[in-house]
């Protein structure tokens, strides 16, 4: 009988208390978020998706080789001599046309290790999370804004450029043996030095001389003889900056061994 | 009400019929409006919204999309059920529950029927809706639903006990089993000089007889903590696992009107029925519905709310609390007021 008035009790108040408890939550704020219509403030360094201001891509490819999952995929074209890029907003020079920038999102893994790489900081981690497809496919994201006409327009000019240098090459090779030939019959008639040096210090003075080396570029062929030599120049430039190449990995080698 | 209807509409049987509907219309309106009460009291008690979408305004009209989605649903019948039987029982269920208004005073014109026995016809009437439940849960032939059916019958008959003494004991007080003259008898605001005169303030045992009459009405409803022939989590569904479309509607909002009906009865026992609390002000016809209702709409409101509180009974729990506690109490209270009656 006492055990039933005191259970009775008991029942009574703990069910006021529960009451109480769910009455307090009823006039609670609640925490849901109206997701469609209102969305949660995210954390300021949150990875959601990758964009890139393809504006600013200079085509480095270190976010590419940085991508533990290869989820990137990034093609480019040399740019030839005669156009002009332009700068990125960083104040890098753009060589390469980036005919090609592929995320695929399905693979990337949000490790953000390609951000960090980019000289340019044109690839980022953006506030979009709501790009679900329904088919795998659609979540690769290009990011390549050249039309595939460009692309032929860039590849094409790269060839033409290509071919055009070596024609040049071989022209400037022809010119360079028909110059030694002809300043070696030139030291054999006057025991002169070079006879461009003359040409260029006398225009009047020493006309055989120059004569002679004007002849010498005549029958290599082309009018552009000017050019010509600018291209052997540069040729002997490449040259040399290759020999240095090689003289570092050289010695690289040389210090890895010995580390070794 | 009758005379009023029969003004301005022409013959006997459509007044009747306009008559014998409103109760329809009130349980079918307040469904809607229960659902989505029930729903958003859910949600705001666990820290929610609930519906917030359809309708714009916090979701009002998301019941009535669902009962238009019920209405196009599959009526399916399982290949081994009692074909009969088992299309019979959620009307029958809906038929008991919606018999029993016709006894319920809603406000001062209009009562469906003043027939002299009215709560003891709404206690008889309501026995049909276990009835009702054993139909569905054998007809389903499924080993779930007859669980759920035989709980339910158990249940059901337990605890009409101490639901039939509280009002015994309320009719004890009233000397009337007529629920207009109950509700007549609590006119004024005599009581202490301002209270009503309603019978929970008759005297402190008629408190007691209230809580104990809730208790067994949560049963009778098969509202939680007494929610065993429903149980979602441990018998699928009870009785309606095998209900769907607009007949597991019906058993819906025969569940609904039932926690209308025993709320209604329960305001018109205990908390005066459409009698306003101010006294003669804002009374009336009309504005007695609107108490009624009101009166009504709470007591379906601590239901709901007692429902997001406590965890369900098990079977031998909810026979204790009947057998052990209810039925003492309720006998004990019966006789206390008998005594109180007849010494003041």
């Amino acid at each position: 009988m006492v055990k039933a008035l005191s259970d009775t009790y008991t029942t009574f108040k703990t069910i006021f208390t529960g009451m109480g408890i769910t009455l307090r939550h009823l006039f609670k704020k609640s925490v849901t978020v109206q997701y469609p219509y209102e969305r949660d403030v995210l954390p300021e360094r949150v990875r959601l998706k990758l964009h890139v201001n393809i504006d600013d891509c200079i085509g480095c490819r270190l976010c590419e080789r940085a991508c533990p999952v290869e989820c990137i995929d990034i093609g480019t074209i040399k740019s030839t001599d005669d156009d002009d890029l332009g700068e990125t907003s960083t104040g890098h020079k753009k060589k390469l046309w980036v005919d090609n920038f592929d995320i695929d999102m399905a693979k990337c893994c949000y490790c953000e290790l390609c951000v960090h790489p980019c000289p340019t900081n044109c690839i980022t981690m953006v506030e979009e999370y709501e790009y679900s497809t329904y088919n795998r496919n659609d979540l690769i994201f290009s990011f390549a804004d050249m039309t595939p006409e460009q692309i032929e327009e860039a590849n094409r000019k790269l060839e033409e450029e290509a071919e055009a240098k070596r024609r040049k090459k071989e022209e400037a090779m022809l010119a360079r043996k028909k110059k030694e030939e002809a300043s070696a019959a030139a030291e054999g008639e006057g025991g002169e030095k070079a006879p461009k040096a003359d040409s260029d210090s006398t225009p009047a003075g020493s006309g055989d001389a120059a004569g002679a080396s004007a002849s010498g570029t005549d029958a290599s062929g082309a009018e552009t003889s000017g050019d010509a030599d600018s291209d052997a120049a540069r040729e002997a430039r490449r040259a040399e900056r290759e020999a240095r190449r090689a003289a570092r990995k050289a010695e690289r080698e040389t210090k890895k061994n010995s580390e070794g | 009400m009758q005379q009023f209807l029969e003004s301005f509409l022409p013959a006997g049987p459509l007044v009747v019929f306009v008559f014998s509907i409103i109760p329809l219309m009130i349980i079918l309106v307040y469904a809607l409006f229960a659902i989505w009460l029930e729903r958003k009291v859910a949600g705001h008690i666990q820290d929610r919204l609930g519906p917030m979408h359809t309708g714009g305004w916090h979701g009002w009209s998301q019941t009535i999309a669902d009962l238009v989605k019920m209405i196009q649903k599959e009526d399916i019948v399982p290949a081994k059920a009692d074909r009969f039987l088992f299309k019979m029982a959620p009307f029958i269920a809906f038929a008991a529950s919606y018999a029993a208004f016709v006894a319920i005073p809603f406000s001062s014109g209009y009562i469906g029927s003043m027939i002299d026995v009215g709560i003891f016809y709404i206690v008889a009437i309501t026995s049909l809706l276990s009835v009702s439940i054993i139909m569905a849960g054998w007809a389903s032939n499924n080993k779930w639903s007859l669980l759920g059916a035989m709980r339910t019958a158990a249940q059901t008959v337990s605890y009409e006990v101490p639901t039939v003494v509280t009002i015994l004991s309320v009719i004890i007080v009233t000397g009337t089993l007529n629920l207009m003259e109950v509700t007549e008898m609590q006119t004024g605001n005599a009581f202490l000089g301002f209270l009503p005169n309603w019978l929970i303030f008759h005297s402190p045992f008629m408190v007691i007889a209230f809580v104990l009459f809730f208790i067994a009405s949560l049963a009778e409803a098969h509202r939680v903590p007494f929610d065993l022939p429903e149980s979602e989590s441990e018998l699928v569904g009870g009785y309606q696992t095998e209900y769907s479309g607009m007949r597991w509607g019906l058993f819906m909002l025969t569940e609904y009107a039932d926690m209308l009906l025993l709320s209604l009865v329960g305001a018109t026992l205990f908390f005066g029925g459409w009698n306003s609390p101010f006294g003669s002000f804002m009374d009336g016809p009309v504005w007695g519905a609107f108490w009624m209702l009101l009166k009504g709409m709470i007591l379906v409101f601590v239901m709901m709310w007692l429902r997001w509180t406590l965890p369900r009974l098990r079977v031998d729990q909810l026979m204790n609390v009947c057998w052990k506690y209810l039925i003492p109490l309720s006998f004990v209270n019966l006789v206390l007021i008998a005594l109180w009656e007849m010494i003041f």
